[in-house]
Parts: C-alpha cells; sequence; structure tokens
C-alpha cells in the first residue's frame, strides 16, 4: 500500500467554460451552468466519474436531519457516555482529486465546471437543514473525467488550495462565493464546516481553514498553518460512493465541554484544547497544520457496490 | 388573514403583464459590447469589489424604468387618501428607513414591524423581516400598496391607481418610455417592475470602509480600525450573520449558483421562557411551522446602520450601545409586562451569540467601526432623491 506523500503540483487540462457572446441567463433561479461535453476536449479513452458523498455515522448511513447517536461524548447527568449529535450545517471543499495506479502512477480528475466546483475545487454540502446558517441546497456528488486506466487507488485533499483561498467571496467564481463558507475577512475559506448540537444542547461548531495568515486583505503572502490534508483511499474503479463519518471526527471528543472564551467546540485556533483530538481525528497536526499525522483514516471511506 | 398569506396567495391577473413581457428586450446590446445580465442600457456603478447584482430576466434595468420608479417611489398620489408614499416609510437621509420603531399606514394602524434600509436591497436573498418565500422587489411592492393586514398605502383595487396613473399629466408618457414594447404601459404591473428598478438602482458602496478596502489607509481611523478587528473576531462573532461585502448572511447576486438566505434567532425575546416571541412576531415560524424556526429573523445590512435607528424586527433596541449590550449580554431580559422572559435562555437562539466581555473602550471602537459604515454620498445622492427636490 503506497504511503500517503506530498502531492505533486500537476497541470492538467483545464475544460474552458463556454462563453457566449452576451450572458442573457438572468433568472433568479439562475440554473447550474451546462457542462461542457467533456470527451471532446480529452483523450477518447477518458472514463467518467461521479463521487456520491454520503454521511456516516460509525460506518452506517445516517439521515442528516436527525439526532445522531453514538457520536463522541457527552455528560447528561448521569456521567460522561456516549454523545449524540444533530446536523444544522455540513459542507466542505475538496481538491486535487488524483487517481493512482498499483506504481505509483498519478493522474488528475478533470473536474467538470459548474455551480459547485470551479478549477480543481469542488464543494460538497450534506445537509438540507436550513437553520442559521445552513442552505436548503444539498451537492453530494462530484462529477469529472480521467483518463482510463489501471487505477487502484483515489487522492483528494480537504479544502481549497492557496492559490484560490484568499481570493474575495463577494467576486469569486462559485463555489468559492459562498459567504457562509468565509473565513472571517481574510483567512480564505472553511475548509470543512459541521455544525450542530449535543444531544445536550450544546453547540457545536468545527470549521477547519488556514491560520496564521499573513499579508494584506487583498493579498495573502503565506499562512503558518495551511491545515490542508490529503486523504487516500483504495479505489476498485467501480465503487462511487465515499463516506464521511461524523462519528470519526467526534471520536473521544466531549461534545458539551469547551474551554471558556474559545470558540465552541473548534474553529482550528492553535491553542485551543478542544481543537487537539479533532484535528487528531482529522489527521493533522494543530500546532504546524502541515505535518500529516496518524489519524483521519476513518473519515473517508469507499462504500462498497451493493452486490 | 395574515399578511403572509395574502403575499403568497393573491395574484392579481395585471401581473401577468409583466411575466409576457417581451423576452427580446434582454438580449446584448451589440454596438457597445456584452453589458451586464439583466440590463438594456444600465452600467452598474459599484466598485471592483462588489459582485454584479441580480435582475430577474423579465424586468431589466433602464435608466427609463429607473427614473420612472423614482417618481412612483416619492408619490403620495399613489396611496388611497393621497397621504402616504413609499419615501413616508423609507426617507433617503435615513438610508431609507424612518426612524421610528413601526410605522402607521394611511388608516393609522400599526405596522408590526420597522421599516427595513432599502440601501443595496438589490443584494438581499430574501425580502422583509421573515418571509423565506419574498424573493423579488417585484413581488413585495405589491404588499405595501394592496396589503390589508395592515393597511399601508391602502389601495384597494388595480383600477384606482391605474385610473389615477392614467389621468396624469406626465405618467402615460413615462410609462411608454420605460415600456416602448408594451400595448398598455400604464399597468400597475409596471409600476411594480418600475419601483423594483428603482430600488435596485439603490447602491450604497461608498462609505469609509469601503474606502479602506480600496486601498486608502487613512479612510478610517485607529478605532474604527480596532472596531473592524473586533467585529470580525471570534470572541464577538458578529461577521456570521453580518458578514460579507454588505455586512448580511441574506445575499443574491449574479454568480452566486447556491442560495444564502441568513435568518436568525438573536435572543431578543423569550415569551414565558419556552422559547416563543411576541405572537404578533414569530419570525420565519410563521411559514414553516418548525418550533426551531421561532424568533428567526432575517439579519439585515449594518451599512448606514448608524442612521437607522432604533433596531431590530420591532425598532425595540433603541441605540447602537444597546445592540452591542444585548449580544454581549448574550440576549435582551424583559422584566415584566407581556412579553417578559430572558431571551439569553432562548431555546432556539443562535450558537454564536453566547454573549461577550467587552470593555468601553472596545465598545466605543467597535461603534466607531459601525459608523464606519455611513455612506454620505449615499444618503445625499441626487440620483435617489423625491424628483421635487430636483434642479429645474
Amino acid at each position: 500500500m503506497n504511503r500517503l506523500h506530498r502531492l505533486a503540483t500537476l497541470s492538467f487540462l483545464l475544460t474552458p467554460l463556454l462563453v457566449a457572446g452576451c450572458d442573457d441567463d438572468t433568472s433568479s433561479d439562475a440554473p447550474i451552468e451546462d457542462a461542457t461535453d467533456d470527451t471532446d476536449s480529452g483523450n477518447a479513452e477518458d472514463i467518467d466519474i461521479t463521487l456520491f458523498f454520503d454521511a456516516l455515522a460509525n460506518g452506517a448511513l445516517i439521515s442528516e436531519d436527525a439526532l445522531v447517536p453514538n457520536i463522541g461524548l457527552e455528560d447528561a447527568g448521569e456521567g460522561i457516555e456516549g454523545g449524540s449529535f444533530q446536523i444544522d450545517d455540513f459542507r466542505f471543499y475538496i481538491h486535487d482529486l488524483t487517481l493512482v495506479d498499483a506504481d505509483d502512477n498519478e493522474a488528475p480528475i478533470t473536474l467538470e465546471q459548474n455551480a459547485w466546483q470551479y478549477d480543481n475545487v469542488a464543494l460538497v454540502d450534506l445537509s438540507n437543514v436550513e437553520r442559521g446558517s445552513g442552505n436548503a441546497e444539498v451537492n453530494a456528488s462530484v462529477v469529472g473525467t480521467a483518463p482510463a486506466g489501471e487505477w487502484t487507488a483515489l487522492r483528494f485533499t480537504l479544502g481549497v488550495p492557496f492559490e484560490l483561498n484568499h481570493s474575495d467571496t463577494a467576486v469569486a467564481p462559485s463555489p468559492l462565493n459562498v459567504t457562509a463558507m468565509a473565513w472571517s475577512w481574510q483567512g480564505g475559506r472553511k475548509f470543512l464546516r459541521l455544525d450542530g448540537q449535543s444531544g445536550t444542547g450544546a453547540p457545536v461548531f468545527i470549521h477547519l481553514g488556514s491560520t496564521g495568515c499573513e499579508g494584506e486583505i487583498t493579498n495573502i503572502t503565506s499562512c503558518q498553518r495551511p491545515n490542508r490534508r490529503a486523504y487516500e483511499l483504495p479505489w476498485d474503479g467501480r465503487s462511487t460512493a465515499i463516506g464521511v463519518d461524523i462519528a470519526a471526527i467526534f471520536d473521544e471528543v466531549h461534545l458539551d465541554v469547551n474551554t471558556t472564551d474559545t470558540p465552541s467546540l473548534c474553529m482550528s485556533g492553535p491553542s485551543d484544547p478542544e481543537c487537539e483530538p479533532i484535528f487528531t481525528n482529522l489527521g493533522l497536526d494543530l500546532s504546524d497544520g502541515v505535518t500529516p499525522v496518524e489519524g483521519g483514516d476513518d473519515l473517508f471511506s469507499i462504500l462498497p457496490v451493493p452486490d | 388573514m395574515s399578511l403572509a398569506d395574502f403575499t403568497t396567495s393573491l395574484r392579481p391577473a395585471a401581473l401577468l403583464a409583466c411575466v409576457t413581457l417581451s423576452s427580446a428586450l434582454v438580449g446584448c446590446d451589440e454596438g457597445a459590447g456584452p453589458s451586464a445580465p439583466g440590463t438594456i442600457d444600465w452600467e452598474w456603478d459599484i466598485p471592483a469589489h462588489f459582485p454584479t447584482p441580480r435582475v430577474p430576466a423579465e424586468n431589466p434595468m433602464s435608466e427609463a424604468k429607473v427614473e420612472l420608479g423614482r417618481y412612483l417611489f416619492y408619490d403620495e398620489g399613489l396611496s388611497d387618501d393621497g397621504t402616504m408614499s413609499c419615501a413616508s416609510c423609507h426617507h433617503q437621509e435615513l438610508a431609507f428607513t424612518d426612524g421610528v420603531d413601526r410605522p402607521t399606514g394611511v388608516t393609522g394602524e400599526l405596522h408590526p414591524r420597522s421599516s427595513m434600509s432599502l440601501a443595496n436591497v438589490v443584494y438581499n436573498g430574501t425580502l422583509t423581516w421573515a418571509n423565506p418565500l419574498l424573493t423579488t422587489l417585484e413581488e413585495q411592492a405589491f404588499t405595501p400598496l394592496f396589503g390589508e393586514n395592515p393597511i399601508e398605502m391602502g389601495n384597494r383595487t388595480l383600477q384606482d391607481v391605474e385610473a389615477y396613473l392614467e389621468a396624469h399629466p406626465s405618467y402615460p408618457q413615462q410609462f411608454a418610455e420605460a415600456f416602448p414594447e408594451s400595448d398598455e404601459p400604464v399597468s400597475v404591473a409596471h409600476v411594480l417592475d418600475a419601483l423594483a428598478s428603482f430600488q435596485r438602482s439603490l447602491i450604497s458602496a461608498n462609505s469609509p470602509y469601503d474606502q479602506y478596502i480600496a486601498g486608502d489607509t487613512d479612510a478610517m481611523s485607529e478605532s474604527a480600525k480596532r472596531g473592524m478587528d473586533l467585529f470580525f473576531s471570534e470572541r464577538l462573532e458578529c461577521f456570521h450573520c453580518h458578514g460579507g461585502f454588505n455586512f448580511s448572511s441574506s445575499l443574491t447576486h449574479d454568480q452566486l449558483l447556491i442560495s444564502e438566505s441568513g435568518f436568525h434567532n438573536n435572543g431578543l425575546y423569550n415569551v414565558d421562557e419556552l422559547g416563543s416571541y411576541p405572537a404578533n412576531n414569530p419570525g420565519i415560524y410563521e411559514f414553516s411551522g418548525e418550533g426551531a424556526d421561532r424568533g428567526a429573523f432575517r439579519a439585515p445590512t449594518l451599512r448606514n446602520i448608524a442612521v437607522t435607528a432604533p433596531y431590530m424586527h420591532d425598532g425595540s433596541l433603541l441605540t447602537l450601545t444597546d445592540v452591542v449590550e444585548h449580544y454581549a449580554r448574550g440576549g435582551t431580559l424583559t422584566v415584566d409586562g407581556p412579553n417578559a422572559g430572558d431571551g439569553a435562555n432562548n431555546p432556539n437562539k443562535s450558537a454564536f451569540i453566547i454573549g461577550f466581555l467587552i470593555d468601553e473602550d472596545e465598545v466605543d471602537d467597535l461603534i466607531a467601526f459601525l459608523e464606519a459604515l455611513t455612506d454620505e454620498q449615499f444618503l445625499n445622492d441626487p440620483r435617489f432623491q423625491d424628483p421635487a427636490l430636483d434642479a429645474p
């Protein structure tokens, strides 16, 4: 099994957006732009890829609207025991989707350009709860093409690449212009936003993003802690469903304990005690935001194709 | 019948005229190169950090429509008894609010909610305080004109309004110029289109904050800059509901393909300590019927907030200091009366509103920042004023 290593930067064929002479689609229910025909632009042996993301808890599918049991820990008055969690908002960006073969050759998945996918970035939205910051739309699939090959693994990074991350949300192309995924005003985007409440009613916010960013708001030069983690999943070329396990994010995490004067529960603060187990569960080093750590193996999983 | 029923169930036949406006009007000005979507001869006057507004295809912007809309906006003849215009509750110098907690209509009936600012209204994800279904200005304008609960401008029939317009010395000509492709230019449907177009033109983008964003580092005071950092901090969390270029999580624009509606309960009330809000203002619960939506209202823009007192959906907080104290406490305590209860304990309150410590200097800094969102140019712009004030 190949070990995770830093992805090489690949340049790949970006399918150009169809640009008409004049844009006259101004209806307030603007439909998702039609995709260009990907099979024309590249190798005739390209394969179509659709990845469906499903929210899981402890390996089982969950209803995003329900109070899900066996998530983390909470104290309901009878001592600390298994907690439960209700999702209010669950969205994340992934980028640089790549297929890998047994010899560690890589090929990029070229994303279809649409409202949810721009350049090599896709926004996955797994909650239709409209409370607070959540919105009614759900986007559970990521669509693209890749060269045919003997692929054995799928890799992607959780987040938005640095080159796109610090663009102005107001005027960025969709899906980078979602205000609810903006990270304050200069820190780029929230790579992951998981908001909800514990069974005991404690608010839970998990916001992952780069911290320690430097420069002017119009020109961020670097971030001390990028907090981007790559994940690799074995892939048989057939399965199309990927599970995202929220129980894995909260493994050993006390949902209703929060250090005073820190965000509840973790917004990537490097000195926030509640972020320690969260980051471990994501496979990230809280203190430097770069070194991959053991952990994060249970976050994403390929769901087997039903027989 | 509640106001909500009225706006969603009644569809006068004349509005169909709006829908059948020739789509040939939406097209390309081939001589001058591509124009912004939804415009005919209209240029948006917006800075680089503002996205292009969204305009419905059925009602593209034009200079003639905007100008007609301005005349209609300030015309008291559009009310049943000739005493009220849109401007009666939307004063330009107050960023198109009216300085009172709740306005009254032509019959003296008190509206349950406060007049909202129309600055940048084109960017609002939904319209009015708590209506998740109301997304276009054309639909919204119908309510103040014809609404019965409460009675605002008090018109009873479309024919009443159309008779007034037809008999007017200049409207027939203005409507013909604004709707040149129409066989019946003078209509209530076109009143709504023109009012919507005028409102879309109300862009506020030149506050000291905007100038600072555009590169003028001296545009805001040091106090306001410290206030800005507080505003965008995780201690105060203001930006979670009042973030983005328009300081509101309720947003729409031409490139926004993923909706952002932004309804939040901010702990203003907790009637009977059970999470309820006063019966005349339940928030979007009125539409969804879901308990957790009790008390959820749209977070309005904070642009020009210093001139739009009093605050909240019912105008119950009088000053910006009162507002900061409300959020610092994590909710408002109503000590007695029919709405008694501690909003800080409201079970449906947004989890971002947990209270925070803030000292007096920081309160001053925060308010200095909010004041830096006041756009004097907008408040005095002759393009938006009462035509009676136009130079002869």
